[in-house]
């Protein structure tokens, strides 16, 4: 699904060149869970965000599904990403003045889904991560267990083939981040592929796969255990 | 999704309502106050819009060109009105207005009072202006002799009711007249207004007897005298053009062959007069376009102001917003689609603010029609060209203001939001809005400078010397304002009367001097051609003239530094003295004082000698510079009481003049002003500009320092971090709101360099159309530099001590 070939991004400011990722070749196939690991500024986020698509890469060549894509115009990504992607983040990024329903209804409005189609979803969904009595409630009014089901709930609406999950148990108390793992594993195990970036080596190990980054580079890959 | 749009736009004015009431109130105030201005300018730029016959309705005016002196007058000689229709086959119907103020009562009533716009009028009135009749027939109501139609408001003054169909009027003791017809007056937006209208022949017997006859030969056959106000309405696509050239040969035939080359007429459109108008004895004030002008300008820059808040606190706010942009971003929405959705919020808030202006501008109409002198009234149904402007602009507005906002936002990069730096985004260009800061304040400064040197110049005229003394004097006019009385003999028992009623309040010790006069001190006087043994009628020297009494100069304490003033003791000064004042000399070729005594002077037809020299005072107000004078005394042409008053006892012994006044002058209803007020109207202008000038410089800079709040708000989230660590590292508070308000002092400082050279030049073009003016007062721009760098630093200060009193462990944290 993902093949990177010496990807390369460079940060610049005036005076300082930031190397964030140095040559970085990743494949990844559909279904599997990888998880990203390594040290704060090693360029995880930036892998991240690059293979996203919310940010494009200065060198190299990024393949998904087959294409390259590392030079699509931001219109292009943006299309690319909201039929194929969806997105955790750690600090869960719920816009404040959306209900949980319409939070989670915000990306089928960008792909023109019929509004009976758009409550039937968001239904399946909220009952599927058991915050239905939730549904017009406002982020503050939520505890971050459940701002991050929300959040999970989002990033799945429309049924994407990646999910990318920044630190998502990173805001998380143990129980709370353990019921989010889980649900990512569920979803997983139902097909969907999942790039996953934490610190966690516990969270780390509910993937297939972990590669640890070091100063913009791949260092090493392990197999947690081979996927279905 | 429109839906979704405005659930999210809602919820975020509400959670910002502080932001959002001050974004939405600056625009309204802004949008208000350029409405208002322009309903006023649109008010003036369409007079005598409302009349049925208007494209095809024209005023005959005179130019005349007698000794070299050329000027248009807007009244015609009588005798050519009845001759048009026949001879001028481009015109329909012709009507001649003879405005005079006439004393009214009710027949068998004693409530007499004064009614000042009186209207004598052909019967033809209907059919050229197309009146709107309430009560009576439209084309018989003027045909007969003595009859009288009243407007509503004259009807409810007269009778406190308008169903007042046969009802019987004494016009100046003359009459009864009967009230045949009520209609709707002209609304305030008319060059010409009128109380009632008599048939125009009916202006004879409104005349005192020995005057009838001269005035009858003045109607039928002067064709000289400027007299009424003549209307044509020209049949429906005729040339004005082809009338004007006719007119030459019409003169020919039926005018005074003596006048041939030094009259012409022409026709000018009535609803060009208020604007345009050149003419000499225009029935109203008219307007000054370059006030207009400026007006509208002023209006343009608040609302320029208000946009550019708009602009500065919609930035501010979406600076909050920025992670909800990148969430969109990462879901998919293109730059496009976010642009509509914060453009959209603009509109939103900018159609909310423009409803809110609406309803400011009714709330406000009355003060500022107050404030103006005039009568507005605003309908958005009925004065739809002007909503629609008003909606334009609020388009143009929304879509200007908005759109800066909407890009800013639109451009925020969801890889940067998410990353380490976790929420903080680029205040995007800096410099676009400092420049919107500094525009914002120049403009407030440069109002504020303006309306200083108004009031300035306005306090030096106040406190110059007139050369006359004014205090406590009332005018009284003695007959109704009534140029038909310049044709009239001398009235034999007047000046007997008016003896008696001057020795009557005389033995009043509250009553001091009192005295009368062709014209009052300090509002002009016509001039009139003067012949010397040194100067000839070839020499073409017009001279200002007043009559006066005897007793003018004592009244009025003026000086004589030569010879003497009138005296009834020497017996001959009203048929043969004159006064000059000093400036005459020079024109009259004399070269001192003393040299002029004695010396002989013709004023028109009457030929006297010198006995005295005053010194100067001025004839008219500041704005001219002083004139040579001369004055003689001639009891026919006086039209004028000046009283003083003693004492403190002003309303009894205004009761006493109006109850002696009765006895004597029972024909004319007793009007009074005090001269002091009188003379202030001389400056009603200029009053008006500087209170248009204050009070729009307040709201410029009340409005400005809204955006500054924005900007600042602004500044100190972008900066949250910078504070944060200076505070741990020991800065004190007010170190940081020195640091924090430090940029933006120096903005208006900019500004006030821009501003004050800008208004300085148009300060002084304003200035050098006066004769008497105060030099360009430098303090004026230090004081509205420090007044807007005072509330600059308030309204930054109120953020700055906010900002560096918030604990810094919060600010760091949010890293």
């Amino acid at each position: 699904m993902i093949r990177t070939d010496k990807l390369v991004k460079i940060y610049r400011t005036d005076e300082v060149e930031t190397m964030a990722l140095n040559e970085v070749n990743v494949e990844i196939a559909e279904g599997e869970f990888v998880s990203v690991m390594g040290p704060s500024g090693c360029g995880k986020s930036t892998l991240l965000n690059v293979l996203g698509m919310i940010d494009s890469p200065s060198g190299g060549a990024y393949y998904f599904n087959g294409e390259e894509v590392g030079g699509l115009s931001e219109r292009k990504r943006a299309n690319v990403r909201k039929h194929n992607l969806g997105f955790v983040f750690q600090s869960f990024n719920l816009i404040d003045e959306l209900t949980v329903y319409e939070n989670i209804e915000l990306p089928m409005l960008y792909t023109n889904v019929p509004s009976a189609q758009r409550k039937q979803r968001v239904e399946e969904l909220l009952e599927g991560m058991n915050i239905m009595h939730r549904r017009n409630h406002f982020p503050q009014q939520l505890s971050g267990g459940q701002q991050q089901r929300v959040a999970v709930a989002r990033a799945v609406v429309n049924k994407p083939k990646l999910i990318l999950a920044d630190e998502p148990t990173g805001n998380l108390d143990s129980a709370n981040g353990d019921e989010v793992m889980k649900i990512l594993a569920d979803l997983n195990a139902a097909g969907t592929t999942i790039l996953m970036v934490t610190h966690s080596q516990y969270c780390a190990e509910f993937g297939n796969r972990i590669i640890r980054m070091l100063d913009g580079q791949v260092v090493t890959e392990n197999v947690v255990r081979q996927y279905l | 999704m429109l839906i979704h749009y405005i659930k999210i736009a809602a919820r975020n004015l509400w959670k910002n309502r502080g932001y959002s009431f001050i974004t939405l109130s600056g625009l309204a105030v802004g949008m208000a106050c350029c409405f208002l201005l322009w309903l006023y300018v649109h008010h003036e730029r369409h007079y005598d819009d409302f009349h049925p016959t208007g494209e095809r309705l024209y005023r005959v005016d005179y130019h005349a060109d007698f000794s070299g002196s050329a000027f248009v007058l807007g009244r015609i000689p009588a005798p050519i009105a009845p001759l048009l229709p026949d001879n001028f086959q481009q015109i329909e119907q012709v009507a001649r207005l003879y405005p005079r103020s006439i004393s009214v009562r009710e027949a068998g009533s004693d409530k007499q009072f004064e009614l000042e716009n009186a209207m004598f009028a052909d019967s033809t009135v209907q059919a050229v202006f197309g009146l709107s009749f309430l009560q009576g027939n439209p084309a018989t109501a003027l045909n007969r002799p003595f009859s009288l139609v009243l407007t509503e408001e004259t009807a409810q003054r007269l009778f406190e009711t308008t169903d007042v169909l046969g009802r019987q009027v004494l016009l100046a003791n003359g009459g009864p007249y009967a009230v045949t017809g009520v209609v709707r007056g002209f609304p305030d937006n008319a060059h010409v207004h009128f109380d009632c209208l008599a048939p125009y022949r009916n202006m004879v017997d409104a005349e005192p007897p020995h005057a009838r006859e001269p005035l009858r030969n003045v109607l039928a056959s002067n064709w000289l005298a400027s007299h009424s106000y003549t209307y044509v309405l020209l049949k429906k696509g005729a040339d004005p053009e082809r009338v004007n050239a006719a007119f030459p040969d019409f003169l020919k035939r039926f005018g005074d062959k003596n006048f041939l080359e030094k009259q012409a007429f022409k026709l000018f459109p009535v609803r060009d007069i208020h604007l345009h108008s050149a003419s000499v004895g225009e029935p109203e004030p008219l307007a000054n376009p370059v006030y207009l002008r400026m007006f509208q300008i002023i209006g343009l820059l608040v609302l320029l102001i208000a946009c550019i808040n708009f602009v500065n606190l919609s930035t501010a706010t979406y600076l909050g917003r920025v992670r909800e942009v990148g969430v969109r971003k990462v879901m998919g929405a293109g730059q496009g689609s976010l642009i509509g959705q914060f453009l959209g919020e603009t509109l939103l808030l900018s159609f909310l603010a423009f409803l809110a202006a609406l309803v400011l501008v009714q709330a406000l109409l009355p003060y500022f029609g107050a404030m103006m002198d005039i009568s507005l009234a605003y309908k958005p149904w009925s004065n739809w060209p002007l909503t629609l402007l008003f909606v334009g602009t609020f388009l143009v507005a929304g879509l200007l203001a908005g759109s800066y906002p909407a890009f800013f936002a639109s451009r925020f990069r969801p890889a940067e939001i998410f990353s380490s730096k976790g929420g903080q985004a680029k205040g995007g260009s800096n410099w676009l809005r400092k420049t919107l800061i500094v525009t914002q304040f120049s403009v407030g400064i440069a109002l504020i400078s303006g309306t200083l040197i108004v009031l300035a110049q306005l306090n030096y005229w106040k406190n110059l010397p007139l050369g006359f003394d004014h205090a406590q004097v009332i005018s009284v006019p003695l007959s109704s304002a009534n140029i038909n009385s310049l044709f009239a003999p001398g009235d034999s028992t007047l000046r007997a009367r008016m003896n008696a009623f001057e020795e009557r309040l005389k033995q009043n010790p509250e009553v001091g001097e009192v005295t009368l006069s062709s014209g009052l001190p300090g509002f002009g006087a016509a001039r009139h051609p003067i012949r010397t043994d040194k100067i000839s009628t070839e020499d073409n020297v017009f001279l200002q003239a007043l009559s006066v009494d005897y007793d003018f100069a004592q009244t009025y304490r003026l000086k004589a530094i030569a010879g003497r003033t009138f005296g009834k003791e020497y017996g001959t000064d009203h048929i043969e003295g004159f006064l000059v004042n000093e400036l005459a000399l020079k024109i009259l070729k004399w070269n001192t004082p003393e040299e002029a005594l004695g010396k002989r002077l013709v004023r028109g037809g009457k030929e006297g000698k010198v006995v005295g020299v005053i010194e100067n005072f001025h004839t008219a107000g500041f704005q001219q510079a002083l004139e040579p004078l001369v004055l003689e005394v001639s009891p026919g042409t006086f039209t004028t009481f000046s009283i003083r008053l003693q004492s403190s006892r002003v309303p009894e012994t205004l009761q006493f003049l109006e109850k002696t006044w009765a006895e004597f002058f029972p024909e004319k209803a007793f009007e009074y002003e005090f001269l002091d007020e009188q003379l202030a109207g001389n400056y009603l202008e200029e009053r008006r500009l500087a209170r248009l000038g204050g009070n729009f410089a307040g709201v410029a800079i009340f409005l400005s320092c809204f955006g500054l709040f924005g900007l600042i708000s602004l500044s100190v989230r972008q900066r949250t971090k910078e504070i944060g660590i200076r505070k741990v590292l020991g800065a004190s508070v007010a170190g940081l709101v020195g640091l924090l308000s430090k940029d933006f002092l120096k903005l208006v400082l900019v500004a006030l360099l821009i501003a004050a050279p800008v208004a300085w030049y148009l300060m002084e073009q304003w200035l050098t159309d006066f004769a008497f003016r105060i030099s360009m007062p430098w303090w004026v721009f230090a004081v509205a530099g420090a007044a807007a760098v005072l509330v600059a630093f308030a309204t930054v200060g109120m953020q700055g001590v906010r900002a560096a009193l918030a604990d810094p462990v919060k600010s760091l944290r949010s890293e």
